[in-house]
């Protein structure tokens, strides 16, 4: 057997490394997306008072931290077993859309839109924002302001753009101003312009990639996401929809904090990241995806004009069920539509300046769960608790780790098409680190670990011996 | 409208590391003779350079682990020749001021004032030696913003 190692990989947010296994006869035989770092997150909060737990959590990202806070403070609403005050929800809700927006454009713009813009083959040193400045720079602009709307709209709401403290168990500290409200709503008009226009732009490109939608972990599995009880789109409440590769529902509205009788996590021996999969197909046949591919697969509809016209032409001419992973750029730009579409809807209802956002209580539950989508997929929380409200035990499924499998699966599908020989090109380098920036993985979130996200790609034949690798830091 | 940026960045739970971010939010709560934006932030991104299109100087003060523990230094900053990098968690200040200039037409200045921190170690306090030396980091900010 031979193997190929890719580390670091640069531009997606974590540490990895790839290995890429030959069989006797020099062709791949097998691909692990390996995670190596360890945190702890779930382990050291134990014996915490379980209100500490949004702004402990928080600190797992500072890409995501708005996504944790939430699902954290929904987990603490359940022990609580509280029903928190609509104006709360719609002000979580209008939170989390910012955070969409800000995650999706940086995804988007900053770390994806440079191999869509100057192509994989050029150098890593020059393909990334500042390389788009100069290649692209209506398009550089339009994402950094995309992403400045966002991370604005969580100032301003929230008091900061990283770890605010805004969320608390039962709604929300501060109620909001109509000074607030009318400026985030003086920068909607801009920010829903910018975006028609990227996709309008994406949309013409995207016959430029056809062998990557055809290579980008492009195969079967089944989807699941939060839909709203009606089937659509939804990022904060609703009930998990899980579907198959024909689109068939294999299971609909299920209760959020019944999880666990259908995802279980394996853990596997090359990574600390652990492969959760549906439970009623076994692993690791119960591969499944989450995320804006996932979420436009899963629904029926979406609940604003914009977003919803868009939707229908994106399946119009790829499918009822979208396969290839590459698809994830343009569903987030249709995330990014429909976010500011409902965001103004939620600040043009007076409800929004109520000022009772916070249901106090304390612990009344021993269990609590809470569930978001989150920009990367679904994403759960869950806490134990003991009579003195004590976190005795936590528990965290992640969008990267939904997405373990499938990762592990299209870096296979990958190296399968483009490895040749006994040597690592440097295109295969690119691509491998393209399909898995297609997932936008957070390997601090999905580990809960620190660090930045390099690239390390190791080729290794039948015996184990290092045939070639590559470092890129 | 602001007619300077002030941009003080760091980490805060690093010691020294967060001085930049201290400084500026210190300098928020400051008054000055003409229009001053201060924004706090953990690392330079490239959002900030479309805060440098409306103003004619821009101030990013940081932390370096450079010289002599407390020494403070200014500089001006100039676009680089070339930008390579592949890590997107890294934006150097000659790069944001490049983004600007390319992106929104800026016509800024920018200076960057540096204080040599003596300890990066896990906290939420500045060592006594750079504590000692921030009111020359104001100074140097101020006399920059010519107020």
């Amino acid at each position: 057997m031979k193997t190929i190692t890719i580390e670091p990989v640069t531009r997606i947010e974590g540490h990895a490394k790839i290995t890429i296994e030959l069989d006797e006869k020099g062709n791949v035989n097998d691909a692990h997306f390996h995670v190596t770092e360890f945190r702890g997150f779930e382990k050291f909060c134990e014996g915490r008072p379980f209100h500490e737990m949004p702004s402990l959590m928080a600190r797992i990202c500072g890409i995501c931290p708005v996504s944790h806070l939430l699902a954290s403070a929904k987990a603490c609403d359940d022990l609580m077993a509280v029903h928190i005050p609509d104006t709360s929800v719609s002000l979580r809700r209008l939170l989390n859309l910012a955070q969409i927006i800000q995650s999706h454009a940086l995804s988007f713009f900053y770390l994806s839109s440079p191999d869509l813009v100057m192509g994989k083959d050029t150098a890593p040193s020059q393909r990334n924002i500042l390389g788009l400045i100069k290649t692209n720079p209506d398009l550089a602009r339009d994402g950094i302001r995309l992403r400045q709307f966002g991370q604005t709209v969580i100032e301003l709401l929230a008091g900061s753009r990283i770890h605010p403290a805004w969320v608390v168990p039962g709604g929300v500290n501060v109620p909001l101003t109509s000074e607030t409200r009318d400026k985030i709503g003086s920068r909607i008009p801009e920010a829903l312009a910018t975006i028609q226009r990227i996709l309008g732009w994406y949309k013409s490109t995207l016959n430029h990639y056809e062998e990557d939608i055809q290579t980008y972990a492009n195969f079967p599995t089944l989807f699941m996401s939060l839909v709203t009880p009606e089937g659509g789109l939804e990022h904060y409440d609703g009930c998990l929809r899980i579907i198959d590769e024909k689109g068939s529902i294999v299971e609909d509205m299920v209760d959020p904090k019944a999880y666990q009788r259908y995802i279980e996590e394996a853990v596997v021996p090359y990574s600390y990241l652990k492969a959760p999969y549906f439970k009623q197909r076994g692993y690791p046949d119960g591969i499944y995806r989450v995320g804006p591919l996932a979420r436009l697969n899963t629904i029926n509809k979406v609940d604003t004009p914009l977003a919803q016209k868009e939707w229908l032409e994106y399946r119009e001419s790829l499918g009822k069920v979208v396969l290839s992973n590459f698809h994830n750029h343009y569903a987030r730009l249709i995330e990014i539509l429909f976010s500011i579409e409902r965001m103004q809807e939620l600040l043009e209802d007076d409800g929004i300046l109520n000022s009772r956002v916070r249901a106090l209580a304390g612990p009344n539950s021993s269990e609590g769960i809470g569930v978001t989508e989150a920009p990367r997929g679904t994403l759960i929380h869950h806490y134990n608790i003991d009579e003195n409200g004590l976190v005795t035990r936590a528990n965290l499924i992640v969008a990267t780790g939904h997405n373990n499998l499938a990762m592990n699966r299209g870096v296979l599908q990958v190296a399968k098409y483009f490895v040749k020989g006994q040597q690592i090109e440097e295109r295969i380098l690119n691509r491998v680190e393209a399909v898995i920036r297609t997932f936008d993985p957070c390997l601090s979130c999905s580990t809960h670990a620190q660090g930045q996200m390099p690239i390390h790609l190791s080729l290794v034949n039948s015996k184990g011996e290092v045939l070639d690798e590559v470092k890129r830091y | 409208m602001a007619s300077a940026l002030v941009i003080g960045c760091g980490n805060s739970l690093r010691q020294d590391d967060g001085a930049g971010y201290c400084a500026a939010e210190q300098l928020n709560a400051a008054e000055f003779k003409s229009p001053v934006r201060v924004i706090a932030c953990q690392q330079l991104t490239p959002d900030l350079a479309s805060e440098m299109s409306n103003v004619d100087r821009v101030v990013l003060i940081d932390a370096t682990a450079v010289g002599s523990p407390g020494g403070v230094l200014v500089q001006k900053v100039e676009p680089p020749d070339r930008i390579d990098t592949s890590i997107t968690h890294e934006l150097q200040p000659g790069a944001l001021l490049e983004a600007a200039r390319a992106l929104f037409h800026s016509n800024a200045e920018m200076y960057l004032v540096t204080i040599t921190g003596e300890s990066f170690d896990f906290g939420a306090q500045l060592s006594r030696t750079v504590q000692a030396a921030m009111p020359e980091v104001y100074r140097r900010v101020i006399q920059l913003l010519g107020s």
